[in-house]
């Protein structure tokens, strides 16, 4: 497919739709509707996260010259005092007048700022930076508005927004952003062409023949690397009146996504290769020189162009209210493959032909949405219908590479002793087909008819359906040698274990005809019908009662189960007869059932499903066991239930208190089996005056997750006809090798900010937040059965324990800001950030330095994030403003 | 200082009586007995208008509903079209007439000079200069002369703050009388009507206290944090989207004025939603991963989690849930497998499973059918 960039095609579209509507600009009132739309519909960033902490000025006049304090929201919480509006001049001769704010000035920062959960979302640097460019310009006689908004902390940090219009009749915005994601400041990639779509091996290493303290030595002399994905989008719209009742809306964005990201390389197992060491159990293995893992690094070239078109009715046609929406999405990746060389050979003793791999990325993609609401007043207990109904369709057809890459497994080579030519496997002539030619379409309707028969009862009932229909279709067939199947691991895995795994089968062929793989795409599908029931009484002016029920039919295909039967009841009940508090809870039961569960229902897509297959004596090995439920399809019981009581206390503070808690039971012994969250919040907001304001939060989680699971009898594999029993309890999966694995985490959250204006002069926003999280791992075993074979004489029930050690993260920032009027037109912002943090993972355990790199035939690229880290951030702003 | 603050507050409410009622005029004065007619009946509107100083919304007018608003905007030059935006009515005070903003300013100045530098009634001045009548106060809070006469009768006019006697059904009328369809389309039968959310509760028209939205708070995730406090802290956790950094918001993905999905979400579903901004992910691929076509939450919590890229479990526990088949897959994992153990294992070390099943969001390679290429 052609990698033409649809972003003209959308501009010409939206400028299309844009000539057309304005000049048909007319009556009747237009609104916008920014939440209808997916994305960029925030901009601030870390200087200032709402976008508008420039003009957050209390005014200490109040609200109202007939009430000191703030009145509260209908909940009872607080309005913020109004801030002061800002001084406005008019412009030239006419009736615009206009504001403007420029801040400026420069970012330092010290301590540990490579720290990776400092950099995350900020990429800083030391710098000149913009924090903030606003101007605004407003004609009072024609409401036609310009208003820009700005913000930059460096080129990867920065967002510029302009919003142009004439209040009621149409809306035109453009925006230009970057925003960072740091994913890793720890990196030692060992290969070079990092962020191209080929790594190649450093000089001195040799590609699947390097010796395990060759790469070493090599990998602890790498540069240390940041890794980060940055994306660059702008995008235009515009939003008007197209007619009496009609508003139209057009827009399209485009997304630059650069950067580098941390990958994988799979050449075969390398715990298959861990020997006891020479202190015997209880002391440290022997890493293997066999098979190979290799952490890469990808490159991310994306671009996106979303383009959105449609109208909307408010209420003129017929009494119906139409939004009729057209949307185009088109993915294009400009680097959609990536190889690398492989250090080691996977065959232990000896060199490998097979010297490397290759990904397929993500595939160019194109997306089309098609929708159509519409609603429409019932005369019946003054009711309103509503309609909705969608199509969409995903498609992709990318050229698709060949089974082995012919730099890695070149033509006239074999792959070990197998006969298997290479030849036959790195070229695309070994493909059924030459380009993906996938597709997904969707559909979507939704029916809704709501009634208040009575002036203090509504119900409602509601049908949804949604359907997808995969039709991709790929079948693993190589024209070449007539087999079917794939080379796995890039052909690793025939090269170590030979022809009895490698992975193909061919009818008539003693080597293959036995072999179970997977040999076509399963085209997953997904159907949901769904009805609901539900209605809310006023029970008196103070207390409303809810009640829904919800029936949802789920017919997935090729999966386990052929229908999910999904039902809900809820309870709600909002008061506000507890003083002047306001209660809202809910209480929500879930029972899911279905089907006859099918561990494996897969086989039309194995090679037992072909003609010529011929069963081993020993029979299919068993591809999991029998009880296992995935737990999206098994069996689930749930309860969930919420509270909020918003209190307002006096006149000037608000409590907020909230509990919470789900319960789940999948009713599996393996698989998920339970999962629960029991959790509190607080918040605490004080407004004593106009010139303090203090706000508070006290938050609380536990969760906690449970599963089972079941390692097999490895020692029957190939070995006896007992391999292919699936029971639980049966030879191939004992109860003695059940293990139970549980993830406790427990989260506390504490927060406060205080904002003060002294003077006129001076004004001070203090915050500090605390978040502290602790995940602890634990896991039981019925035996040691439970653990990988080849460690039964390493680990001992003693070295093996009952839980990793605790995941930490905790962070603390503490956040001032000062502003300082020095006149009234210049003053100073003083900008400070202090962060400390501690965090660990046992996915990093032990990766301290780039020497811990390198373990066995294992080369990765991350040490990980930084266990314990401080850093600030000082910036200092000259602010000008009219 | 509270005290203080109240006298300040009654010598100014005294002080603008003194000048509305000054601003009314002589004749204003003279017709004051109606007001404390001796029969004790009630007021008719032509006692009101006799009371009342002169109108800029056209008392009486309102009374023609039917007629249409944009008309009166189309005859009157080039004014905005909120010209003539109708009168809500106000079932707690049926018989209320308008009074006009001048007379509602007489004592609410302070909240007019807010208001003005809101968009709403910024929109609403916009027309000042035409002939026609103009929305105003009375656009939102229905006709006014029940309150004019007791100002602290509840209901006398629609109020939008806590404790208010309009119910929210009625409050919502009125702001939906303007902001139908659209992002509003759902807002009937959604979660926070049927919860007795006003539209008041996350907005604010009368003040400028955020960058757009007229929210009632600064940002659109303080709003929502008012009550979902639980759900921002958990963007305070090891892996999350940038809402505390001020990058995204809550209506990102979500509307919270109501759609077809239970949470709110924007699109149909969770994946369209989260494709938006992740399209590499969408595919389709030649290999598909079951769990993650159907829903991106079987493997991710997108409010934020401990674990890398917003993942519910840590691997390998996350994919030994369903992943028991035979061979390596599901043997334990434990504490001798990572680095600095006894046994270091790439199943659990740095990436776990997906050091080896890295395209696990679906593969293109015609030999990725387990995702690793």
């Amino acid at each position: 497919m052609p990698k033409q960039h649809p972003l003209a095609t959308g501009l010409v579209w939206c400028v299309t739709a844009s000539a057309v509507a304005l000049p048909c600009v007319s009556s009747a009132q237009f609104d916008t509707s920014d939440t209808q739309r997916v994305g960029n519909t925030q901009f601030g960033n870390n200087l200032d996260p709402t976008g508008w902490s420039s003009f957050q000025t209390p005014d200490p006049m109040g609200m109202s010259y007939l009430h000191p304090d703030q009145l509260r929201t209908p909940t009872g919480s607080l309005y913020p005092y109004p801030s002061q509006a800002p001084a406005e001049a008019p412009m030239g001769q006419g009736d615009w007048t206009y504001h403007w704010l420029l801040q400026f000035g420069y970012i330092h920062t010290s301590g540990d700022r490579n720290a990776e959960f400092f950099q995350q979302y900020a990429a800083w640097k030391d710098a000149g930076a913009l924090g903030a460019f606003d101007f605004s310009a407003l004609n009072r006689k024609t409401g036609q508005y310009v208003e820009f908004r700005g913000s930059r902390i460096d080129e990867d940090n920065q967002y510029y927004r302009l919003r142009m219009g004439t209040y009621g009749s149409y809306r035109v915005e453009a925006f230009f952003r970057d925003i960072p994601h740091v994913l890793s400041t720890d990196a030692y990639p060992l290969w070079n062409g990092v962020g191209s779509t080929s790594l190649t091996l450093p000089p001195g290493l040799t590609p699947g023949a390097s010796s395990q303290a060759q790469v070493a030595a090599v990998e602890a002399d790498r540069p240390r690397r940041t890794l980060q994905v940055t994306r660059e989008s702008e995008g235009v719209s515009w939003e008007g009146m197209l007619g009496k009742d009609w508003i139209g809306y057009a827009g399209v964005t485009n997304e630059n996504r650069h950067g580098e990201r941390d990958w994988g390389g799979s050449m075969f197992f390398s715990y298959y290769y861990t020997a006891p060491g020479p202190g015997g159990i209880g002391t440290p293995g022997i890493q293997g020189t066999g098979g190979g893992q290799n952490e890469t690094v990808r490159p991310v070239d994306f671009t996106t162009t979303d383009i959105n078109i449609g109208m909307r009715n408010k209420a003129g046609a017929a009494g119906w209210r139409f939004n009729f929406n057209m949307s185009a999405s088109f993915f294009r990746d400009h680097k959609d493959s990536l190889s690398f060389s492989a250090p080691f050979s996977p065959v232990p003793g000896s060199a490998s032909v097979i010297t490397g791999g290759t990904w397929s990325l993500e595939p160019d993609n194109n997306y089309y949405n098609v929708r159509l609401e519409g609603s429409h007043p019932l005369s019946l207990w003054r009711g309103e219908f509503s309609a909705t109904a969608s199509y969409g369709s995903m498609r992709q057809n990318d050229a698709l590479q060949s089974p082995l890459d012919p730099a890695f497994c070149p033509t006239g080579q074999f792959i070990g002793t197998t006969g298997i030519a290479c030849a036959n496997w790195n070229t695309t002539a070994a493909l059924s087909q030459q380009s993906a030619d996938a597709r997904i379409d969707t559909g979507l309707v939704n029916l809704r008819a709501s009634f208040r028969p009575l002036t203090d009862l509504t119900a409602y009932v509601n049908f949804r359906w949604r359907g997808e229909n995969n039709m991709t279709r790929y079948t693993m067939y190589n024209p070449l040698t007539g087999q079917y199947g794939f080379l796995h691991e890039n052909g690793t895995q025939t090269l170590v274990v030979g022809n009895l795994e490698a992975g193909l089968f061919q009818a008539g062929n003693p080597l293959y005809q036995s072999y179970f793989t997977q040999f076509a795409n399963i085209p997953y599908s997904y159907n949901d019908r769904q009805a609901e029931l539900g209605g809310t009484y006023q029970v008196n002016n103070h207390n409303s009662l809810g009640l829904t029920y919800t029936f949802d039919r789920q017919t997935p295909q090729q999966r386990e189960r052929t229908y999910l039967n999904d039902q809900h009841l809820k309870l709600t009940w909002d008061s506000q007869a507890l003083g002047q508090s306001t209660l809202r809870f809910s209480y929500e039961y879930e029972k899911r059932t279905g089907g006859p569960y099918n561990y494996f229902p897969y086989m039309p897509w194995y090679s037992p499903s072909l003609p010529g297959y011929v069963q081993s004596e020993l029979g299919i090995l068993a591809y999991t066991v029998s009880q296992m439920y995935k737990y999206d399809m098994s069996d689930l019981e749930a309860s969930k239930l919420k509270a909020i009581i918003t209190t307002p206390l006096g006149n000037t503070a608000t409590l907020t208190t909230t509990f919470y808690g789900n319960r789940n039971r999948y009713g599996a012994d393996i698989g998920r089996q339970s999962a629960s969250t029991t959790g509190a919040d607080v918040s605490f907001d004080w407004t004593p005056s106009a010139s303090t304001t203090f706000n508070s939060y006290l938050s609380m989680e536990s969760s906690r997750i449970k599963q089972g699971n079941v390692a097999d009898n490895e020692s029957l594999m190939d070995q006896s006809p007992e391999q292919a029993n699936t029971q639980f309890g049966g030879p191939m999966y004992p109860y003695a090798n059940f293990w139970t694995a549980t993830d406790t985490e427990k989260d506390a959250n504490v927060g406060a900010t205080i904002s003060h204006v002294f003077t006129p002069r001076v004004k001070l926003d203090v915050g500090y937040d605390y978040t502290y999280s602790r995940g602890v791992n634990g896991y039981d075993y019925a035996s040691m059965g439970a653990i990988t074979p080849g460690y039964l004489a390493i680990l001992t029930t003693a070295s093996i324990g009952n839980s990793f050690p605790a995941n930490i993260y905790r962070l603390q920032t503490l956040t001032a800001n000062l502003n300082l009027a020095l006149t009234q037109r210049v003053g100073l912002r003083l900008y400070g950030q202090y962060g400390y943090g501690r965090y660990a993972d046992w996915h990093y355990t032990g990766f301290d330095a780039p020497g811990d790199l390198v373990i066995g035939n294992r080369v990765y690229t991350d040490l990980g994030p930084q266990t314990r880290w401080h850093a600030a951030v000082l910036g200092a702003f000259v602010t000008l403003k009219l | 200082m509270r005290t203080l603050r109240e006298s300040l507050a009654v010598v100014w409410r005294r002080l603008l009586i003194m000048v509305a009622l000054l601003a009314m005029g002589s004749s204003a004065f003279a017709q004051q007995a109606p007001l404390t007619s001796e029969d004790g009946a009630k007021l008719t509107q032509s006692d009101i208008d006799r009371m009342l100083p002169p109108t800029d919304m056209g008392a009486g007018r309102h009374a023609d509903r039917s007629a249409s608003a944009s008309s009166a905007s189309m005859s009157t030059g080039p004014a905005t079209p909120f010209d003539a935006a109708r009168i809500p009515a106000n079932p707690a005070a049926p018989n209320a007439q308008p009074v006009g903003a001048k007379t509602c300013n007489a004592c609410h100045a302070l909240e007019d000079l807010h208001a003005s530098h809101a968009m709403h009634v910024q929109s609403f001045q916009m027309g000042t200069s035409n002939t026609g009548p103009q929305a105003a106060c009375e656009a939102c809070h229905g006709p006014g002369s029940d309150h004019a006469k007791n100002p602290t009768a509840k209901g006398s006019i629609i109020a939008f703050t806590h404790g208010s006697a309009s119910t929210p059904e009625t409050q919502a009328t009125v702001c939906l009388g303007c902001h139908a369809g659209g992002a509003r389309q759902h807002w009937l039968g959604s979660v926070h009507e049927a919860r007795g959310l006003s539209c008041t509760d996350c907005h604010n028209p009368m003040v400028r206290n955020s960058a757009e939205g007229a929210l009632a708070k600064s940002s659109i995730n303080q709003v929502c944090a008012t009550c979902h406090q639980d759900v921002l802290v958990k963007f305070n956790r090891r892996s999350h989207m940038p809402l505390p950094e001020g990058q995204m918001a809550c209506t990102d993905c979500h509307n919270p004025h109501g759609s077809i999905t239970r949470p709110l979400l924007k699109t149909d579903t969770v994946n369209e939603t989260c494709y938006t901004c992740h399209a590499e992910k969408r595919g389709p691929f030649i290999f598909e991963h079951a769990p993650v076509r159907e829903n991106c939450l079987n493997c991710h919590d997108p409010h934020g989690s401990n674990q890398q890229t917003l993942l519910v479990l840590p691997m390998p526990m996350l994919c030994q849930q369903c992943h028991t088949m035979s061979g390596h897959p599901n043997d334990l994992q434990t504490r001798q497998s990572m680095r600095n153990g006894l046994t270091p294992d790439e199943r659990l070390m740095g990436r776990s499973c997906v050091t080896c099943h890295t395209n696990i969001h679906g593969s293109n390679s015609p030999s990725g059918s387990m995702f690793h290429q």
